[in-house]
């Protein structure tokens, strides 16, 4: 299956912050160190629909386990 | 339902990425993409997306008591909500479902939020095709999932 490549849109996107991308996934309307954030500058830039994603950062891999202390 | 692997940057490899939104009666959160994490025991999102988008009062949620990889004690607040999964274009829901959230004020993974056992993988029979960038949800009770 082809997977979905989000590199070209998000060549520009700061790295570990959050991103508000447009609802059709094409453009970078926000980004901030929280959800709010980028929701909130998103919405000045024209996007009342944003798709958010957190950018990881760049040849940094994650292990993403979390349990019972 | 099968879903693509998801590339966030060329550096970055590709990862299980959901696209989700959450409700709490009319209250509801813009779309977010969600990491698919079958090590997580629940899934895990900000405490800003509680408060703000789903005006959850977590005065009296249960405390759900974690670590992550750095073994660093975190609390997470648990709350019950609605989990739509949104087809792979984002215009329609696939899925739809309550389940227990934890929403922890100090939750900076780099993934952005998980889905994990206890709500997700509870919910659906999830199967990983590494190879051939795909994976797939199916779910365990069909009369608690509704596709709308």
């Amino acid at each position: 299956m082809k997977p979905l490549d989000l590199s070209l849109v998000l060549k520009d996107a700061p790295a570990g912050e959050w991103i508000a991308l447009s609802f059709d996934q094409t453009r970078i309307m926000g980004h901030g160190e929280t959800v709010d954030d980028a929701v909130n500058a998103a919405k000045l830039a024209g996007e009342d629909r944003p798709v958010l994603l957190k950018m990881p950062l760049p040849n940094v891999g994650i292990a993403a386990q979390t349990s019972h202390p | 339902m099968r879903y693509p692997y998801t590339r966030l940057g060329p550096s970055v490899p590709l990862r299980p990425y959901l696209k989700i939104v959450l409700r709490n009666g009319s209250a509801t959160t813009p779309v977010i993409y969600g990491l698919v994490d079958s090590g997580a025991d629940y899934s895990i999102f900000p405490s800003d997306i509680a408060r703000t988008y789903l005006k959850l009062d977590l005065t009296t949620a249960t405390p759900w008591h974690f670590q992550g990889t750095t073994g660093r004690p975190q609390i997470a607040l648990l709350a019950t909500v609605e989990v739509n999964i949104l087809n792979e274009a984002g215009t329609a829901n696939d899925f739809q479902f309550s389940a227990q959230i934890g929403f922890c004020d100090d939750f900076k993974f780099g993934g952005g939020v998980l889905l994990g056992q206890n709500g997700f993988m509870s919910e659906f029979k999830t199967t990983f095709n590494q190879r051939e960038n795909f994976f797939e949800i199916e779910p365990f009770q069909m009369s608690l999932l509704q596709r709308t």
